[in-house]
């Protein structure tokens, strides 16, 4: 204990640096993929046909290890940045489109009629009613994917990418414990810490009327 | 002309099959016509048609003589209100945003959509300051249809469209919805189209009903006169074992009671027993009903009673105050309850402000039974004139 202390504090200006670039690629990662994955899966209630092909393929991109499909990236776009940051989105697509799917469909399709019935446009049963009440678990499905999101970004050291993984992996090479407990524990505090302030988010986006008492 | 028209209306499923098949029908402005039939006679089907939530196959359905079928679907929608089963209330939000969904759809200012949710919700018995701010998770059944009705109200539309909306209430809720359904459809005057396979709603709310089967009318007509003279085999049937009950139910109590009810003052005024008697004797009765100086009801001496008090007694002391009473309008099938429950024979009929205005004996039913009621007249008004009527028999109640 006493060493990771020591370590942390020595080498604090490193550990603020690479806590920030995890940070810097987790956020890119989880601002696309929640743009795309919503998107996606908003677009598979409308079109019931692609739900259950688009569902399977990002189910399979999510069983491809991690390690393997960072090495698939290198001949397709190098290393750096660019490639782990497609590989983050990718990983963490499937949660979201999955979630906002599911939270669209498990919509009581009478409220969805009454909303029709009471002259509501398409978009406006969607902004009106559907999403509203797809809250809680859409958001449900971006917290799951920032964890996974957090976890997968401390192996991005491996294609030159940095972040937290970089104390963790250099303390495996020089067999220096301390460095890599710092490194996990940055890791998983900042985990902790996202997934707190996203159920936050959750409990302020959930309308009233749906909030069930914690 | 009629303000809903639906001309050879068909609509056939995938599959090719007949959901509705080349219905004609008129909905009058300001009436109230309730579609019955059994579930897939098409009845949901007809009704989801008029706000264009189904398209027709074939046909023609005119709104003020225009064809709904060259309207903006979402325009036409929002000038029909529309109650379903499932009540169907948003759960996210609140009570007043529920009710006002259509006046925000219209673009109400948000001063006139609140005045307007706060007016229907006290119409339809909710107190606005109360509920305004409420999400429908903590309203019971019952509240949150009443909530259903006042938003299908929102926004002034001319025309209702209610689909079965008592359907997932609990028996006594569903009867108390009713009643308030049927004092508030007099008030408001709106055209309302009713969907419902419960023959005693159809027959307790309809102005007129039309009987669905298979896709096919059978019968449009004023409830009395449909089971008065079914159309045809199907629709006898389908009144079936219950038509009798029914019948009951569209007469009232004024059709059929005796206005020449005995009573007897005894308030403010000494009466002897041996005066009660002397009445029964006169009248050919069993019983009488007490009354005040002003004909209000105190309650009944039996002959009974009577023969037990001491001879010269005080009538004050006889009387039975537990007497039960029936309303001038109340419907002979409840009447007929009350009756079989009271351990008298005689049911007082007392008006607005509790005066003895007749009385119902088990001989006023014999009378209507054996009358055939309404078969022959399509009316129930002359039901009510028996030869006889002042005598009150003790019988057997119905």
């Amino acid at each position: 204990m006493i060493e990771v202390a020591q370590y942390l504090i020595s080498r604090r200006g490193d550990m603020l640096y690479w806590t920030l670039q995890h940070l810097e690629l987790v956020g890119i990662a989880m601002g696309i993929a929640i743009v795309v994955g919503v998107a996606v899966g908003l677009i598979l209630t409308r079109v019931q046909l692609l739900a259950t092909p688009v569902l399977g393929v990002a189910s399979v991109i999510q069983t491809i290890p991690s390690i393997a499909l960072l090495g698939i990236m290198i001949p397709l776009l190098g290393i750096g940045r660019t490639p782990a940051i497609v590989a983050l989105t990718l990983y963490a697509l499937l949660p979201i489109i999955r979630n906002t799917y599911t939270g669209i469909q498990q919509v009581d399709p009478t409220i969805v009629e009454a909303g029709r019935g009471m002259g509501m446009s398409d978009r406006q049963i969607l902004t009106m009613v559907e999403l509203p009440l797809a809250v809680p678990v859409i958001i449900a499905g971006i917290r799951t994917s920032t964890v996974i999101c957090v976890g997968i970004t401390t192996l991005v050291t491996l294609i030159g990418a940095g972040a937290l993984g970089t104390p963790i992996i250099t303390g495996i090479q020089t067999y220096n414990d301390a460095e890599i407990w710092a490194g996990a524990a940055v890791a998983a505090g900042l985990a902790l810490l996202l997934d707190f302030l996203l159920g936050r988010c959750e409990g302020l986006l959930t309308p009233k009327g749906i909030r069930t008492p914690a | 002309m009629a303000l809903i028209e639906i001309r050879k209306v068909s609509k056939v499923y995938r599959g090719g099959v007949d959901a509705v098949s080349g219905v004609n029908l008129d909905v009058e402005e300001g009436e109230t016509l309730v579609l019955i039939g059994t579930s897939g006679s098409g009845k949901t089907t007809l009704m989801k048609m008029i706000n264009r939530l189904i398209e027709p196959t074939s046909g023609e359905i005119r709104i003020r003589g225009q064809d709904i079928g060259k309207l903006n679907p979402i325009a036409l929608r929002r000038d029909i209100g529309y109650v379903i089963q499932k009540i169907g209330l948003f759960p996210h939000m609140a009570i007043e945003d529920n009710i006002a969904v259509v006046p925000r759809l219209k673009g109400w200012p948000p001063e006139r959509r609140r005045e307007q949710a706060k007016e229907l919700l006290a119409m339809v018995g909710l107190e606005p300051d109360q509920y305004l701010r409420r999400h429908p998770a903590e309203l019971s059944g019952g509240q949150q249809q009443r909530v259903g009705v006042a938003r299908a109200l929102a926004g002034d539309p001319p025309i209702i469209l209610m689909d079965e909306p008592f359907g997932a209430l609990d028996p006594i809720t569903r009867e108390q919805l009713q009643e308030e359904f049927r004092q508030l459809k007099e008030r408001i005057q709106k055209t309302i189209i009713f969907v419902t396979h419960d023959i005693f709603e159809a027959v307790n709310l309809a102005d007129r009903m039309a009987i669905m089967e298979s896709g096919r009318l059978l019968q449009v007509d004023r409830p009395e006169r449909v089971l008065a003279h079914p159309a045809d085999e199907f629709v006898a049937r389908f009144l079936g074992k219950h038509r009798f009950q029914l019948e009951m139910s569209t007469v009232q109590v004024r059709d059929v009671m005796d206005e020449e009810a005995v009573t007897v003052r005894i308030a403010g005024r000494q009466q002897s027993v041996a005066r009660a008697v002397a009445l029964m004797r006169q009248h050919r009765v069993t019983s009488l009903f007490a009354v005040d100086e002003e004909r209000k009801l105190v309650g009944i001496v039996t002959a009974e009673a009577v023969r037990r008090a001491r001879e010269g007694a005080d009538l004050a002391q006889v009387v039975a105050l537990d007497v039960a009473t029936v309303d001038p309008e109340t419907d002979l099938l409840s009447a007929m309850h009350v009756m079989a429950n009271s351990q008298y024979t005689a049911l007082p009929v007392l008006d607005a402000s509790g005066r003895v205005a007749g009385v119902l004996t088990a001989s006023s039913l014999v009378g209507v039974f054996a009358d055939g009621l309404t078969s022959n007249s399509g009316t129930s008004a002359d039901a009510g004139a028996l030869p006889g009527a002042a005598v009150h028999e003790e019988a057997e109640t119905a």
